[in-house]
């Protein structure tokens, strides 16, 4: 039929013209939300006092949720909300929530499933807070449609690290307003004794690097034709994922067949992420933009995503110095008539603070992209406001220009990206609300951190 | 949850990475499914063949879009399940009716050279939704990509039917003019 054939190469379209008709764009509640959590809040930021840190709430609804009602935290029984826990491992687990009274279907619910935690162990004296790593700043409400029963994984490779044996408990905030609710487990160091060991040691270090290369061979493709061949190799890629860290600095970078498609970083106390021209990894790098959404313990998951893994086999010396752990497991592909063996083979070194500070000292956070003040002086509107930066204080690299700009933006912003226009003595510093979705402000200042002008950008659309 | 944390979830190997893609895709893949297939159970078991294809994909890809590549999936899995499930005379669905639309397009062979390559057909199609306004791409692709019936499309993009009948029936003639043009014979 040949109008099967248009609808088969109407499958192959654009990715960006699928993306842009289905568009599932992220939507934030913060302004309903901070008048419903007012109370909540205030209660938080005593915990929060208490525990040192300064929590700042997302709201995040999943798509299409707004159809349902919210669950007011206020009709639900402290007693209602039930923790169990399973996958308990000396660095991670998963829990289970009960939440008796909600049904699915008829309302929907913010879940704090990623929000702040504690963990206490079981001593002679009753429960002791262990003493965190760092405080991750940021935390979200999810809000889902649940039928009650809802399950979220926690990791504290970064904030606890390695737990030793014994007996703990974890407790948490479900619904922001509710009492903290807790769930005891119990940490053995079990047949993985010394594995636990080796995470321990390497996490304890103040220098290391954690690679994760993961090489594939495939069987024969001389079967294929290009098109298939083409697939099977798409999917069957080499990668590698590498950890560092050095003093309270750390970095994650993912290579794929030797190209770096993806980095995020902890330097300067500031959070970065790797900008890649129109936002593709597979396009040129454009270097390291300030993140506000990166937790720190993204840096650290290692070891929990290791402890979770089944069978492995550890290689080499047994002082945490150039130790591997090694997963072999094959794969079959029935559609390409394909088997592949993955070969996964985590490698430890703590024994070269010199090359961890060296790899983190090279990350340039710095630089600044190119950009032209003439044609943007042209091309964008200018806003009619007052300038905060009217007294000269001299901008030199990208984070002081950021810190500059931020006194003449208030708003929210996910990234802010710096640009740098050379013969003009410009810089440009661009803030992106919820990744642009939201719009975009455009801060331009001259070397002598004076204001010149700003500027508004349009919300992105697919 | 962004689509960079779950795509980092597949690279991390976490099962966390399909929960978290079926909490803010699954609906969408499964409204995908049911279009093409018409079956509560068909269109369950696609969107889990989609989880596990994404798994088995992701690493080492790393989608440009998450949304489009998962609906892309679950629109090649439905297809093919709606191609078994017709031969077994089963499914329903909107496929006949947008086929039958489609049908339409296609114009008179007679004075246009033959051009029947399929990547060539697709890159003429990009060609042609990069001339539409966004809103009638957006129609559009609901209707013959996602085989969405009209009334869903006039629900979920606020429009009322008969501007969406009226939209399809107006591109569906520019399409027709377009692959004249192009010579594109099938």
């Amino acid at each position: 039929m040949k109008e099967k054939k248009l609808l088969q190469a109407l499958g192959n379209v654009d990715e960006g013209y699928i993306a842009e008709a289905y568009e599932v764009a992220p939507k934030r509640k913060k302004t309903k939300t901070k008048l419903i959590w007012a109370a909540a809040a205030v209660l938080c930021a005593i915990a929060l006092l208490t525990a040192g840190a300064a929590w700042e709430r997302i709201y995040v609804a999943t798509n299409d949720l707004d159809q349902y009602p919210l669950v007011n935290p206020a009709q639900v029984a402290d007693e209602a909300i039930r923790l169990t826990v399973e996958e308990v491992t000396a660095s991670s687990l998963r829990v289970y929530c009960t939440i008796d009274g909600v049904e699915y279907g008829k309302n929907s619910i913010y879940i704090l499933e990623d929000g702040p935690f504690t963990i206490e162990k079981k001593t002679e004296n009753g429960w002791e807070a262990l003493p965190t790593r760092f405080t991750d700043p940021e935390w979200k409400a999810t809000r889902v449609l649940t039928d009650g029963d809802y399950d979220w994984p926690v990791n504290w490779s970064g904030s606890y690290g390695v737990l030793e044996p014994g007996t703990y408990r974890y407790q948490t905030v479900v619904l922001e307003g509710k009492a903290p609710s807790c769930v005891e487990f119990t940490v053995t160091d079990g047949p993985k004794e010394e594995l636990v060991a080796l995470l321990r040691t390497t996490l304890d270090s103040s220098s290391y690097c954690v690679r994760n290369r993961v090489t594939v061979e495939t069987s024969s493709l001389e079967h294929l034709n290009a098109t298939d061949r083409a697939g099977i190799e798409s999917i069957t890629q080499d990668s590698v994922i590498e950890y560092w860290k050095h003093g309270d600095e750390e970095m994650k970078l993912t290579y794929v067949e030797d190209k770096l498609v993806g980095g995020f970083m902890h330097k300067n106390g500031l959070n970065y992420t790797l900008m890649f021209e129109g936002d593709a990894s597979y396009n040129p790098i454009l270097g390291w933009s300030r993140w506000t959404e990166l937790k720190r313990d993204r840096l650290f998951e290692w070891a929990g995503l290791i402890l979770d893994t089944g069978e492995y086999e550890l290689r080499g010396a047994a002082d945490g110095s150039g130790m591997e752990l090694v997963q072999v497991e094959e794969r079959t592909y029935e559609e390409y008539g394909v088997t592949a063996i993955w070969t996964s083979v985590w490698e430890f070194d703590i024994s070269d603070p010199s090359a961890c500070a060296a790899q983190l000292e090279q990350q340039d956070v710095d630089a600044a992209s190119p950009f032209s003040w003439e044609l943007e002086k042209q091309s964008r509107e200018a806003q009619t406001v007052a300038f905060v930066n009217t007294e000269p204080q001299p901008i030199t690299t990208a984070p002081e220009a950021v810190e500059r700009a931020l006194a003449e933006y208030s708003g929210d912003y996910t990234r802010a990206i710096v640009y740098r226009d050379e013969t003009a003595g410009m810089w440009k510093v661009e803030f992106q609300d919820d990744y642009g979705w939201k719009g975009y402000c455009y801060i331009y200042m001259n070397d002598n951190g004076i204001t010149q002008m700003i500027a508004e950008g349009e919300p992105r659309v697919w | 949850m962004d689509d960079q944390q779950i795509i980092e979830l597949y690279w991390n190997r976490s099962d966390e990475a399909i929960v978290q893609t079926q909490k803010k895709y699954g609906r969408l893949c499964y409204k995908i499914a049911y279009n093409i297939l018409g079956s509560h159970q068909d269109s369950e078991e696609c969107v889990n063949d989609t989880y596990l294809r994404a798994w088995d994909v992701i690493p080492p890809k790393r989608p440009q879009k998450l949304s489009a590549f998962l609906c892309r999936i679950t629109r090649n899995q439905a297809l093919k399940r709606y191609e078994s499930n017709t031969a077994e005379k089963r499914g329903g669905g909107e496929v006949p009716l947008a086929l039958e639309e489609l049908a339409g397009c296609i114009p008179d062979s007679s004075s246009v050279t033959a051009v029947t390559e399929q990547r060539e057909l697709t890159r003429k199609f990009n060609e042609f939704l990069s001339r539409l306004p966004a809103e009638t791409r957006r129609i559009f692709l609901r209707r013959y990509w996602g085989l969405e019936s009209v009334r869903d499309i006039a629900q979920t993009l606020r429009l009322s039917e008969s501007k969406v009948k009226v939209t399809l029936h107006r591109t569906r003639k520019k399409l027709k003019t377009y692959l004249e043009q192009e010579g594109i014979v099938l």
